[in-house]
């Protein structure tokens, strides 16, 4: 229901309730002009209100009955039986009016003469006072008392009498439910919050009693403490659900702006909206009122299609715009999804190389599903032209900033021609979450952290053996699990601010940070728990790395990192998103990609570089590649690889990888690793269709860098097969690899010794 | 709420005297909550150096603000046992972390003056004025002034729609 309109209703209704009672009294006691101050000012001010949502029915009686309420109050009119009982029958006329109000959202249609009844007889009192008879109550009751007669008593006659006096579902309203007034209680947020807080330390005191008791052997309190337990939880769910509002509150005014819309931007839409009253925590109900608005107006202004192109297109010419709201797994899941024309994904991928938030290789390699996504990158919109509605500067970035803030993610998935849905997912409340307790060595000390398990995706016990294990690059660290190598940060790092030596024990948290994972090395896992988020004062609140605190069981305070600020610090988020702060390791670059994304320079991507020196020859310019492009890093012995008819191919987890030099030379010749390894990066991707895995065979990782992202074109090196840009790095020369270039003769070779698989005519090389 | 303003009743005003090194501060009752003994405090890191850290006061999260750091006191006097000022500030709790906690001071309103122009910047900038008592001078502390810090890191910022 619109807010504006419930406020209106409870209102209104507390008015008028008191108003039987109020003209009662002053029926009785004329004198009370203070009383009869009240009541004018409920009837006026329910005139204005009704003024404001045009109920012009509720309005004409108000109006006319505060007349009445005048002439009595100078004098004009005796305050008589006679007199007052239009005014009361009024009353209950506006009662039954906001009753339907309640049910049908808008004034109950009617030509006006429904209440002619009810007007007349007040009009008539007005006119005794106009005639400025004042004396004794008997010129009074005669002119009034013939059409005053049968409207005065309430129900039946009134009903039968005026034609259907209001629709009839106010009267089932009034017989069968309880009115809106009488069942809801309106409560200031700021006694919900205080509740809440409340409800929070009693949960904090209830965790340390449990503890306690669990430590002792007998305690003669167990079954006291385990009935508090029970009753603590009943409570704090009851509490939450005080703050809990359906989120159709946050849908209230879409309606209105798709009604809006339709005229300015020319199209037929019709707006559904499915599950509103799922419940949700109102802030973050205030949180997503936006981002929803922005994704609604969205679909409207650029999903979907002109009345005459639906047509063309089969489609009915009314677009839909639908709403979906459900509950799942601790999450709410809002869809706004519309049967419009859907995304090209061809022209969001050449828009995003464009724009310079992809490279070209990012490109090809990329699935649909993520280039779809780039949308929500800042800077991005495939609008041709700015319109008046959307077209504003704030794109879909802003709108996944505010999900991601309230701890949601959002994702778009579209198919072309038959429309777009943008799924968001945010968590129930931010009240009280479970958590991950952790540990953090800081110096000598460990500290203790909580990481909301929203964002956690597993955990990871680190080894130096084991399968999941951390590569160490040059002080750098990823974590190859299972098959990807994810970026690994050390939380003391960031904590502290302070390089740490590279320890290869512990645990890894994988972290969600928008659609990007990251591991996070821990020194401990102690526990998960509930925790009540405390907001920090204005001064913690400035730093990006906490969420909030919480207070233990044992009345530590402790820190609740906000895990997305921790990645954006590490860096680790390689190119769009991540603005590293992290200046030291920049490097200068002089690349070639793409001309129109000057104005991203502060970007980064993580490169791999590396060196593929061939045996005793100079050593060569070093070579990198983006860490998000790389698949794998493997060390093989160099026997394993073997000659094909155009090339070399590895045996690999049970199938062939084609792997080459990146300068096309013989294997042999390469410089191998000390331990007479040969590494090779494995990149996968898609190439012309079809899954495409290659191998690149190098002598020596050098380091991890951070480096902005290829932005400046250089002429000199347009058509050099295999490399896509050089750049400055720590002082050499460095050119980055075309991905894209290698995948291509990889999906060459593969071709050709797929077909010549089973004739097994592999020889040996080395 | 201590303002420069609020600070200089009619009739004088109270101190809460506390010590940092060899000075004497004070602080105006009225901002003053409650003065608790040293506290365990939770560490912020990448938070100003003048942020002690977090305490919990009673299941309320306060804010703790090391006023030596805070006003770069670096005299070599030892402080044993600091003590927690707590204020509310804007609706919000902090402590202010001090060597020592004295009497509260009544200010005779003419023994109250602005603070001389030569006091380091580092003072002058968080001292509301200066109070000569028979205990020899002090500083009053406008703690307003006092709870402006910034942050090593802090958001870029906001993005709102």
């Amino acid at each position: 229901m619109d807010d504006l309109l419930g406020e209106f209703l409870v209102e209104c209704g507390e008015g008028l309730a008191t108003l039987d009672e109020r003209i009662v009294a002053y029926e009785g006691n004329p004198s009370d002009a203070e009383n009869l101050n009240v009541i004018l000012r409920v009837f006026h001010s329910l005139k204005g209100a009704c003024g404001i949502f045009s109920f012009s029915r509720m309005e004409r009686l108000a109006h006319v009955s505060e007349d009445v309420l005048v002439a009595m109050r100078d004098g004009r009119l005796p305050v008589a039986q006679a007199t007052v009982a239009p005014i009361l029958s009024a009353v209950d006329r506006l009662k039954e009016l906001i009753a339907a109000i309640e049910q049908l959202k808008s004034e109950p249609a009617g030509n006006g003469r429904e209440d002619d009844s009810i007007i007349i007889s007040l009009k008539d009192v007005l006119e005794l006072a106009g005639g400025g008879s004042s004396h004794s109550s008997t010129p009074v009751r005669v002119p009034v008392e013939s059409p005053v007669a049968p409207v005065q008593p309430k129900s039946k006659p009134s009903a039968s009498e005026a034609p259907a006096p209001v629709a009839p579902v106010a009267q089932a309203s009034t017989s069968n439910q309880l009115s809106l007034m009488d069942q809801s209680l309106r409560v200031g947020v700021d006694i919900l919050d205080r509740l809440m807080n409340l409800v929070g330390e009693l949960v904090l005191s209830r965790n340390q009693l449990l503890q306690l008791v669990a430590s002792a052997e007998t305690s003669p309190f167990i079954s006291l403490v385990q009935q508090l337990n029970r009753v603590t939880s009943g409570l704090q769910e009851a509490v939450m659900r005080t703050r809990m509002q359906p989120i159709g509150n946050a849908w209230s005014k879409l309606p209105r702006i798709v009604r809006d819309l339709q005229g300015t931007v020319g199209k037929e839409i019709d707006l559904v909206m499915q599950g509103a009253e799922t419940e949700i925590d109102r802030q973050i109900l205030q949180a997503i009122q936006d981002p929803l608005t922005h994704c609604v107006r969205n679909a409207a202004d650029h999903g979907l299609e002109s009345p005459q192109d639906r047509q063309e297109m089969g489609k009915p010419t009314r677009g839909t715009i639908t709403l979906r709201a459900f509950q799942e797994g601790g999450r709410i899941h809002i869809e706004v999804s519309d049967d419009g024309r859907g995304m090209d994904v061809e022209a969001v991928r050449r828009k995003g190389v464009e724009k310079g938030l992809i490279s070209q290789e990012q490109a090809t390699r990329l699935s649909d599903g993520d280039i779809l996504n780039l949308v929500f990158e800042p800077g991005f919109s495939t609008a041709k032209k700015v319109t008046e509605i959307s077209g504003r500067g704030v794109g879909l970035d802003v709108v996944r900033t505010n999900i991601e803030k309230v701890g949601g993610s959002v994702e778009l998935k579209s198919e072309l021609g038959v429309g777009t849905t943008i799924r968001i997912r945010i968590p129930l409340t931010l009240a009280i979450v479970p958590a991950l307790i952790v540990g953090a060595k800081l110096g000598a000390v460990q500290e203790t952290y909580a990481i909301p398990q929203l964002a956690v995706v597993e955990l990871v016990r680190m080894t130096s053996e084991g399968r999941d294990r951390v590569e160490k690059l040059q002080g750098t660290q990823v974590l190859r699990l299972r098959d990807r190598l994810l970026p690994l940060v050390e939380l003391s790092e960031i904590l502290s601010g302070e390089k740490r030596e590279v320890c290869d024990e512990g645990f890894v948290i994988v972290v969600q940070v928008g659609e990007a994972r990251v591991g996070m090395r821990v020194d401990e896992i102690f526990d998960t728990q509930e925790i009540v988020v405390k907001p920090v004062g204005r001064l913690v609140r400035e730093i990006p790395l906490y969420a909030g605190s919480t207070i233990l069981g044992d009345g530590r305070v402790i820190m609740i990192l906000e895990v997305s600020g921790v990645a954006m610090q590490s860096g680790a988020l390689s190119s769009g998103k991540s603005a590293s702060t992290e200046k030291s390791r920049q490097v200068e670059l002089s690349s070639h990609a793409s001309d129109d994304s000057e104005g991203r320079g502060a970007e980064m991507t993580r490169l791999l570089v590396f060196s593929s020196d061939v045996r005793e020859s100079a050593k060569t310019a070093p070579l990198a590649v983006a860490l998000g492009q790389v698949a794998r890093l493997e060390e093989v012995d160099p026997e394993k690889i073997e000659r094909v008819e155009d090339g070399f191919v590895l045996q690999y987890r049970g199938s062939l990888l084609p792997v080459m030099r990146p300068d096309g030379g013989p294997v042999s010749d390469l410089r191998f690793k000390p331990d007479g390894k040969i590494g090779v990066i494995v990149f996968n991707g898609k190439h012309e269709g079809a899954q495409v895995n290659v191998g690149l065979l190098v002598s020596e990782i050098i380091d991890i860098i951070d480096a902005p992202n290829l932005a400046r074109k250089e002429s000199s090196l347009r058509g050099k097969s295999g490399v896509a840009g050089s750049m400055i790095v720590q002082g050499r020369a460095t050119e980055v690899i075309d991905v894209e270039y290698y995948l291509s003769r990889g999906r060459a070779l593969g071709a050709n010794f797929e077909s010549e698989r089973g004739v097994s005519s592999l020889q040996e090389v080395l | 709420m201590t303002t420069r303003e609020s600070t200089q009743g009619k009739d004088g005003l109270e101190l809460v005297s506390f010590r940092l090194g060899t000075q004497i501060f004070g602080i105006p009752v009225s901002g003053v909550q409650e003065v608790v003994p040293a506290q365990p405090l939770t560490r912020i890191p990448r938070a100003d150096p003048a942020l002690a850290g977090l305490l919990n006061l009673r299941g309320q999260i306060v804010t703790a603000i090391d006023l030596r750091s805070r006003l770069h006191i670096s005299d070599s006097d030892g402080r044993e046992s600091p003590m927690n000022i707590v204020v509310s500030d804007r609706g919000e709790l902090f402590s202010l972390v001090v060597d020592s906690v004295g009497d509260v001071l009544s200010v005779p309103s003419g023994r109250f003056e602005g603070t001389p122009g030569n006091l380091p910047e580092r003072l002058q900038k968080v001292c509301g004025g200066v109070c000569r008592l028979e205990e020899g001078l002090v500083l009053v502390v406008d703690v307003t002034s006092v709870l402006e810090l910034g942050a090593d890191l802090s958001r870029q910022g906001s993005n709102a729609l």
